[in-house]
């Protein structure tokens, strides 16, 4: 290799996108795929909010037929995340698949493993002990699924650092 | 897996952002290659050494195949 050559091919740092890994999950190159995915999922949940905060400072309990709509619009609006992170995932190329992929997998661990370990210290807790007993919590279960979005973030950036 | 993938972007006078595009994945993924840390799939393989203007031993081999099989058809048409 030539001097030319040399500085051609001077190794440049991968430099992943922490922030956009960490806030959004994705990979910051401003795609239209990316662009696509993070700006629907961020309008259709920012809707839902929206729907939430007005439905619930209206009256609170919510009456509950509202209660009944806010859960499917919940229902509606992960599936729709879903639907687009897929689609998201189908443009990325092999490497950022295979790590989001991974990120998944091993956020799926992480919330099976927390899930494991909340049963298994139930018996040690008043409140674990009697939440399978209170029917109203089991609404919230869909909202897990904000609570895994950020450890999927963490997973990726964590991933990151082994390329 | 050693590569030479740095040394042949150099010989094409290729960033890695140029060879990136080319290939059509993220300059991440190019600069993975070169340091070893990732192994690219098949596909992305063959696109490189298409680039790169050199045939993998496995892509000649295919090409020999369809060459063999179509002198075969050609033949099994005249007869």
């Amino acid at each position: 290799m030539n001097t030319e050559h040399q500085e051609v091919a001077q190794s440049e740092p991968s430099r992943w996108p922490t922030c956009a890994m960490l806030f959004w999950g994705t990979f910051g190159t401003k795609s239209p795929a990316e662009r696509r995915y993070v700006m629907r999922s961020f309008f259709a949940a920012a809707v839902v909010m929206l729907w939430m905060v007005l439905a619930f400072s209206d009256h609170f309990p919510p009456k509950p037929a509202v209660m009944k709509i806010t859960l499917l619009a919940t229902g509606v609006l992960i599936t729709y995340i879903a639907w687009e992170l897929y689609r998201y995932l189908s443009q990325l190329d092999e490497l950022a698949r295979r790590m989001q992929l991974e990120a998944i997998a091993w956020t799926y661990l992480t919330g099976f493993v927390a899930a494991a370990w909340l049963g298994v210290l139930a018996p040690f807790s008043h409140f674990l002990m009697h939440w399978p007993y209170k029917p109203s919590l089991l609404t919230a279960i869909p909202f897990l699924y904000f609570l895994l979005e950020p450890v999927r973030a963490i997973w990726l950036y964590v991933l990151s650092r082994r390329y | 897996m050693k590569n030479r993938l740095r040394v042949l972007r150099a010989e094409h006078n290729l960033s890695q952002g140029d060879l990136a595009d080319r290939l059509e994945v993220s300059r991440q993924t190019v600069n993975a290659i070169e340091t070893e840390k990732y192994d690219p799939s098949l596909p992305l393989a063959f696109k490189i050494a298409t680039l790169s203007g050199r045939r993998s031993k496995k892509s000649s081999h295919r090409t020999a195949i369809r060459e063999s099989r179509g002198s075969s058809v050609t033949s099994a048409a005249q007869t």
